[in-house]
């Protein structure tokens, strides 16, 4: 299997749009399915994915031929994954354990092995045949952990004692090379490799013969290790192609007896390969998704019940970590990360507060103003009636007007935030017009223009939200200009209305230094000294309630920067 | 016909009071709520124009005591809420005592003076 780290070069690392990429072939399996594909929708069983993880938006993407799926990267899906490497390393401990023990187990096996022939032989004399039946199952299901070991307990049986050899040829589908599990008397065991060509020509073969019963001129090309009779069974499994084969160094063909023998027998191994073959691959799955995880910017640490550390992403000193007991970890153990969507969430409630803070403070005035504007108009217009001098009366009558040019200015505002998540029927035009208005003051110097083109001036959407973006977007460029004065600073707002609305504002003030420019979405960044840095924050997520989103460009010829906001206009 | 007006802006007040003098109506105003309840109680008023925003107490309490002479029904028919709010909440429950609301700004001014006057 491959693994392309393509982050592991410091040139990569540091490259703004940094993702890994890991090609490898994760075969499917109920147990992992069900980390990644089960909870994407992609059908189990399906071949290799390309996994992608790009911690700038905090998402994997698994692609393979049919689709592509994005998941988040928050802690439930985290911890499905790490629940698996959890339980895995229970798996392993216990691995450990048995291999530390297997040297001194092989030579005890062969003891063992022959005690259980006497036994298996005793009493299939007798009339304990299903005895001798579950011993036998017994010796080969729960004795066998590895592969390798399979050849070695093959010929210790009484039905294959006049065998000398026994080879295992494993290929795994996909992959262009086969290994070779070989055990004779000269060697203890020799793993090689073949190549894919013998492995199919040979496959074919055993495949073919009906009988299984082949002649001893049928050398199978490029199978070493096969001295002279054999015989051989393939398996298919869902994703490995098996060739199990024993022989014997001379020329009779083998009995019926034997023949039937090794049917029962390689029967009985077909569900021992799959146990153990699977759970090999389950072993390199997981470490690759440990190196998925280690190179997660977000911190990440597993503890047993023992509080001792299990796995841990690289340290982020800055990171504070919350316990968190998140299921479906299993119970003793811990997960602790740092929550970064936390921060989105508390873009939003923030911004909930200042938003109907703002609406109050508005209703408020609005009712203030309301009153005194109501009599001074209508005292005008009635003195203005009835007044007999001309000039008091046009002096009232312009006081009547002032007035109602106050009332509609209160009116249009209210306009802008009615209520807080409706959608309704915008004119676009004079919400732009109006909003550009609201920000006067911040851009006194600065040159302002807007510019709309597309079809509708009406479109279906939020007023509010479409408003709070915008005006923040112009006070930022006016702060920008501000804070660094040059010659004719100027704004430009362009609106284009299709059937997805694109609003731009354009400053030609000092731009975004790229280093920083991936952080600027982020709360609580800010490059101002009394800045909050949860303007772009909150747009940005607005900007996803509406739909759409914002995206920002150099003014490459130009100075400045240009942020975009757009969304869908509700309209067909 | 007699009207009371209870408003406590008094710009408003006079105005109202002008304008419907001039189309022959007999205007009585009050800045106070509870003076205004006083008078509601000892006169026969044919229309009450009443500001929910007062001084000492709200156009609802007003109301409210307006239920110990008058039925409900008739208060619907007596009472003229103006007001310059516009929340839906607060209209709501000026509805719910059946009587008329103007918004403050007048949409209309002749038309709000033909149901202070009682002919809408």
């Amino acid at each position: 299997m491959e693994v392309k780290d393509t982050a592991n070069s410091r040139k990569n690392r540091e490259q703004l749009d940094s993702s890994i990429q890991i090609i490898g072939s994760f075969d499917s399996h109920p147990l992992h399915a069900k980390i990644l594909a089960f909870k994407s929708g992609l059908a189990p069983f399906s071949n290799s994915y390309q996994i992608k993880i790009n911690y700038s938006n905090n998402y994997i993407t698994l692609k393979n031929k049919k689709r592509l799926v994005q998941l988040p990267l928050n802690s439930i899906n985290i911890s499905s994954l790490l629940n698996h490497i959890v339980y895995q390393r229970g798996q392993d401990q216990l691995r450990f354990q048995l291999s530390q023990k297997q040297d001194r187990l092989r030579s005890k096996l062969h003891k063992k092995y022959q005690q259980y022939q006497r036994q298996i032989t005793k009493h299939a004399e007798t009339r304990h045949k299903a005895l001798a039946g579950s011993l036998k199952k017994n010796l080969l299901f729960s004795r066998v952990t590895k592969i390798q070991n399979i050849p070695l307990i093959t010929l210790d049986l009484a039905q294959f004692k006049s065998f000398q050899s026994c080879q295992l040829l494993i290929h795994e589908k996909g992959k262009p090379v086969v290994k070779h599990f070989l055990f004779d008397a000269i060697n203890p065991i020799r793993i090689g490799e073949i190549s894919i060509d013998s492995f199919n020509n040979a496959y074919r073969q055993i495949k073919q013969s009906k009988n299984r019963l082949f002649h001893q001129k049928q050398v199978l090309t490029g199978c070493p290790g096969i001295l002279g009779t054999f015989l051989a069974k393939d398996f298919n499994l869902q994703s490995y192609r098996i060739l199990f084969i024993i022989s014997r160094n001379d020329f009779l063909p083998p009995s019926i007896e034997e023949r039937d023998h090794f049917e029962l027998y390689a029967t009985q191994l077909y569900s021992v390969f799959s146990r153990i073959l699977i759970k090999e691959k389950y072993i390199d799955h997981i470490h690759y998704l440990k190196i998925a995880l280690r190179h997660l910017r977000r911190p990440i640490q597993i503890y047993d019940q023992y509080n001792a550390l299990l796995f841990s992403t690289p340290k982020n000193d800055n990171a504070e970590f919350n316990r968190q007991n998140i299921l479906p970890l299993p119970k003793k153990y811990s997960l602790l990360t740092n929550d970064e969507h936390k921060d989105v969430l508390n873009t939003d409630a923030y911004h909930l507060q200042r938003i109907s803070l703002l609406g109050e403070l508005l209703n408020t005035l609005r009712h203030e103003l309301s009153n005194p504007l109501f009599g001074i108009k209508l005292m005008a217009d009635l003195l203005s009636e009835e007044t007999l001098d001309q000039e008091c009366s046009e002096t009232l009558s312009e006081i009547s007007n002032s007035c109602l040019r106050c009332q509609k200015i209160i009116e249009d505002f209210s306009y802008l935030y009615q209520d807080i998540e409706m959608l309704c029927e915008v004119d676009i035009k004079k919400l732009i017009n109006e909003t550009s208005t609201l920000t006067k003051s911040a851009t006194q110097q600065i040159r302002r223009s807007i510019k709309f083109s597309g079809k509708n001036n009406y479109i279906y959407s939020n007023p509010t939200w479409i408003s709070q973006i915008i005006f923040n977007l112009i006070l930022n460029s006016a702060q920008a200009l501000q804070a660094n004065p040059q010659d004719r600073p100027e704004i430009k707002i362009s609106v284009h209305t299709a059937k997805i609305v694109k609003i731009s504002v354009s400053d030609n003030g000092p731009g975004i230094t790229s280093n920083i420019q991936k952080q600027i979405f982020k709360p609580f960044f800010t490059t101002k000294l009394k800045g909050t840095g949860l303007g772009l924050a909150i747009c940005s997520n607005l900007a996803n309630k509406l739909g759409g989103g914002i995206s920002f460009s150099d003014n490459h010829d130009r100075r400045g920067v240009t942020f975009t906001l757009w969304f869908p206009s509700g309209k067909n | 016909m007699k009207i009371l007006i209870i408003e406590d802006d008094l710009l408003i007040q006079r105005s109202l009071k002008m304008l419907l003098s001039k189309r022959g109506a007999r205007v009585t105003v009050f800045s106070s709520g509870n003076e205004a309840i006083q008078a509601i109680i000892s006169t026969n008023f044919d229309k009450i124009i009443c500001d929910l925003m007062l001084q000492d107490l709200s156009g609802f309490d007003v109301i409210e005591e307006a239920k110990q002479k008058y039925t409900l029904e008739e208060i619907s028919k007596l009472f003229v809420v103006i007001t310059a709010y516009s929340s839906n909440t607060i209209l709501d429950k000026v509805r719910e005592y059946g009587c008329t609301v103007l918004s403050k700004p007048f949409d209309d001014l002749n038309q709000a003076l033909e149901i202070f006057l009682g002919r809408q």
